[in-house]
């Protein structure tokens, strides 16, 4: 106890050092806090941008579908399916579509595209692609077409133009055209969709494409949005067992699952880089002090104090610089990390990974910026302790004490 | 008073590796300290009062010869087994005081005993005696910034000899106080080595202690040059 003492009262002897280096070593805690709560909040604003497009948090496809995009391809026992899903107390809503290569002829020009017959009722409750409406009516009757914005001008048609949407029926693989009223136009802020996506009512993608009642896709919105295939396993299994394939975002968007695997190790790395900054504030105060006190320890050790208690002693110091420099980190991080909760920092507009941030990146707080970083600071600090506290317990007392005897 | 407390045998101590650098700090020195005794070791800088202090307090080893302390040969021992021994057996005062800075004059006085161990009643018994022996009654809890040269002196004296030591080793310890400070610590500790036995070596040109002192020994060019008992 007295050597803790001791080694606590020692960080009170040269106040500026201490408070600097508490301020370092604090300033790297702080760094590691906001890094992980703003990254995180741009994992949780992309996930949530991914999982309010036309992805959803779920979908169901034949099998083969998302290999071949056959219209033949359809979902199978679609009214099992439908029981199951109604079924599952986490599942929060599902919307059903076809979807198909289609061409779109304007008088002036023609696009390729991806053809989504949606129920619009039903859509809105999986997908956000309504709110992206910037002119006219989302998908209203049998008759309308919403097109995105780049498309629009790529056709060179306004609302409440005709065009005609070509495209090739199931089976027999015959042309069919028909009539549509341009009645929306949407910008979701990614080429796939605004350039090269097209939306039509259900019951007339259909008809177009005959294939009568049956569809290609059921996307899926739950109670609770989960990362993890796994925690939806037991709902996927027994989709399964009807012979088709029900799979969670992150099997559907493995590349952006990717980059946000990319951007944990990003902030291991942040981590890494700053925690050996800290080390290298810990290593230096602990030996300019030591420096400072050699001949003080070489009287300690006179009086018998042994060299695993001169260790402590030094230790206890560093923990105690710790403790101080923990409390200072997680004060100047939640004076960042409180505005960055209330406000933001707005990304708007801004590409990542094919993803356009809609809304202000939040900073997130987790239990492990405030517990586990903490505890592992101190920690490590504990451990960098060590370097300089053995280096002092072996020191030779005849040299230090040359100043005295 | 016959009691040989500290024997030295034939210490030679050897500085530098090669012939050019050789040092002969001590040559072939014998010593015998009886306990009880109020003993200064007095010379010119460089004679090896320091190096043979160092040798004596286990703080260095001699390249030949033995050192004893209380019969167990102190050149022999391992660091733990050193650190238990100077603890258990040997105080120091030293010429810039050398208390700990972070603890207050109690703290600093029952510094040894709580190495040893010793239960907080006992301590604060002793620390209560001493402090009063040496005249610091009512300053346990300040800390040595707030005491003068030769209040922190005194605090040192204390703190050498509340555990009882076998001998307290003081180097020059009045060298940084006035004459009459000097004059009353040296007083004090001769009244503590008549009231409790305690046996005092010292290194000094302080003509003070050499006036004071039982028994002067006399160091030059690493030999033993005299050695008087008043």
């Amino acid at each position: 106890m007295m050597f803790i003492k001791i080694g606590y009262r020692n960080i009170f002897r040269n106040k500026r050092r201490s408070l600097l280096t508490s301020i370092i070593i604090g300033l790297g805690l702080a760094a590691m806090i906001i890094t992980d709560g703003f990254l995180s909040g741009m994992n949780e604003n992309m996930i949530k941008i991914i999982t309010n497009s036309l992805v959803g948090e779920g979908q169901i496809h034949h099998p083969k579908f998302r290999d071949s995009m056959k219209i033949e391809d359809q979902i199978q026992n679609i009214s099992k399916v439908k029981e199951i899903l109604d079924s599952d107390v986490d599942v929060k809503a599902y919307s059903q579509r076809t979807i198909s290569f289609a061409m779109i002829s304007s008088p002036r020009a023609m696009k390729n595209v991806s053809l989504y017959g949606i129920e619009p009722d039903k859509e809105i409750l999986v997908s956000n692609i309504n709110k992206q409406i910037i002119e006219g009516d989302f998908v209203s009757n049998e008759n309308s077409l919403v097109i995105g914005d780049t498309l629009q001008k790529r056709l060179s048609v306004r609302l409440g133009d005709k065009v005609v949407v070509t495209v090739a029926k199931a089976k027999s693989g015959e042309i069919s055209q028909e009539l549509f009223r341009i009645t929306g136009i949407i910008k979701a802020g990614s080429k796939e969709m605004d350039e090269k996506s097209a939306f039509i009512h259900i019951s007339r993608g259909q008809r177009l494409l005959g294939i009568e009642d049956n569809i290609h896709e059921i996307a899926v919105k739950f109670k609770n949005i989960s990362q993890k295939q796994k925690d939806h396993s037991s709902l996927w299994e027994k989709i399964n067992v009807t012979g088709n394939l029900g799979e969670s975002w992150e099997n559907i968007v493995p590349s952006f699952v990717g980059m946000m695997s990319l951007v944990d190790q990003l902030k291991g790395l942040i981590a890494m880089i700053l925690i050996v900054l800290v080390a290298l504030g810990i290593i230096n105060t602990l030996f300019m002090a030591l420096y400072e006190r050699m001949f003080e320890f070489s009287v300690l050790r006179a009086l018998g104090t042994k060299g695993r208690e001169i260790i402590l002693m030094i230790v206890s110091e560093a923990g105690s610089l710790s403790l101080v420099s923990i409390i200072a980190g997680i004060i100047i991080a939640l004076f960042i990390a409180i505005p960055l909760k209330i406000w933001g920092v707005d990304f708007t507009g801004i590409d990542l990974a094919q993803v356009t941030f809609k809304e202000p990146i939040y900073f997130v707080f987790t239990y492990s910026q405030f517990v586990i970083f903490p505890i592992a600071t101190f920690i490590f600090t504990l451990i960098v302790g060590f370097y300089p506290a053995i280096h002092a317990s072996r020191i030779k007392m005849s040299e230090a004490m040359k100043r005295s005897l | 008073m016959d009691e040989i407390i500290f024997d030295v045998k034939n210490v030679t101590k050897i500085f530098g590796e090669t012939e050019e650098t050789k040092v002969n700090a001590l040559k072939n020195v014998k010593l015998e300290i009886h306990r009880g005794e109020f003993t200064a070791f007095v010379g010119p800088s460089g004679s090896g009062k320091s190096t043979l202090l160092n040798v004596m307090s286990g703080f260095d080893t001699p390249s030949s010869g033995h050192v004893f302390l209380s019969n167990k040969e102190i050149d022999k021992m391992s660091g733990n087994e050193l650190s238990n021994f100077r603890r258990d057996h040997i105080g120091f005062i030293f010429q810039s005081y050398n208390l700990i800075p972070v603890l207050t004059v109690k703290e600093n006085v029952e510094y040894v005993m709580t190495l040893q161990n010793i239960d907080k009643d006992e301590r604060d018994r002793k620390v209560s005696q001493y402090l009063k022996s040496v005249g610091l009654e009512g300053k346990e809890n300040r800390y040595p910034s707030q005491l003068s040269g030769g209040q922190q002196q005194r605090v040192a004296v204390a703190r050498a000899m509340v555990s009882n030591p076998d001998i307290v080793i003081a180097d020059e310890p009045t060298a940084n106080l006035d004459s009459k400070t000097g004059t009353d610590l040296i007083d004090m500790m001769l009244e503590l080595n008549e009231k409790f036995g305690t046996t005092f070596i010292f290194s000094t040109h302080d003509p003070i202690i050499m006036k004071k002192a039982k028994r002067l020994i006399t160091l030059k060019d690493g030999q033993i040059v005299s050695d008087e008992t008043k």
